[in-house]
């Protein structure tokens, strides 16, 4: 394990140094992530591969000015993607709706029985509310989920603490609580 | 703690709802991976230097060009000034 770790800090400080075949081990380890994020932020898979792609365009740019700290490299290319999606929202206006047939096709169709048109139009519901809440609230929600992070990781990336992350959290599922009590 | 169709009786419903809304999220939000093709495109992309081949233009081609049509000219005005005076001067004699 230990043996990994130093072997990232290399290739890092390999990449901080302008070695490309380093940056494209970090590409390697990070797009996924950053893809997921960026899909489940914007709602579409082209706008998500446009912006995972300025994202790592913006890293590459500026790798020789990363500054290594505690926090794991990763965090940066959240903060990179988090900008990226918040422009990406100023330009647009108006958001999107994720494309829940696109989200559903990626799992398993045995997952899925065809009957469950309720459980559909639920998650549906479910998602939409999700794209309603402020963009750190989100992060919180597609972190602790998608990249099933702890809190305190999470907080290393937001650079907020892990109770912050925590109480964070639950205003978030509060949000969410009242959405549907509204709703119903 | 009594239990009733896997639900606990004596719990806050507010607990059991955040239970209900943790597991809907859980169930909704996965992971999503772009395509392969996608990946190799990108990290080529980035990774390597596009060959551009920037031509510039021969300019001592356009002045030898500019130059001799220059010269051809001035020579053929030359000559033609020439015969023009022979002409006229014959015709005066």
């Amino acid at each position: 394990m230990e043996n990994r770790s130093e072997q990232d800090e290399t290739i890092l400080d390999q990449a901080i140094q302008g070695n490309e075949a380093a940056f494209s081990i970090l590409y390697k380890d990070n797009v996924k992530k950053i893809y997921s994020y960026i899909y489940y932020r914007t709602g579409n898979v082209s706008d998500a591969e446009d912006l995972t792609a300025r994202v790592f365009q913006r890293a590459l740019k500026h790798i020789t000015r990363y500054k290594k700290t505690s926090v794991p490299f990763s965090a940066w290319l959240y903060r990179i993607a988090h900008n990226l999606v918040a422009n990406w929202h100023r330009d647009n206006q108006r958001r999107k709706e994720v494309p829940i047939e696109d989200h559903v096709d990626l799992r398993s169709k045995q997952d899925i029985p065809d009957h469950e048109i309720e459980k559909k139009q639920e998650v549906e519901g479910l998602m939409r509310a999700v794209r309603q809440l402020p963009s750190d609230r989100q992060m919180v929600l597609i972190l602790k989920y998608v990249e099933d992070l702890s809190n305190k990781e999470i907080g290393e990336i937001m650079g907020k603490s892990e109770g912050a992350i925590k109480s964070l959290y639950h205003r978030t599922l509060m949000d969410l609580r009242d959405y549907f009590e509204v709703k119903e | 703690m009594k239990k009733k169709d896997g639900m606990k009786i004596d719990s806050d419903p507010d607990e059991i709802l955040d239970e209900n809304l943790e597991e809907k999220l859980e169930g909704l939000l996965s992971p999503v991976a772009p395509s392969s093709s996608y990946i190799d495109e990108l990290q080529n992309r980035l990774t390597k230097t596009p060959e551009v081949v920037v031509e510039y233009p021969n300019y001592l081609i356009s002045i030898l060009v500019l130059s001799s049509g220059f010269v051809l000219g001035t020579l053929l005005l030359f000559f033609l000034s020439k015969i023009f005076r022979l002409t006229s001067s014959k015709a005066k004699a």
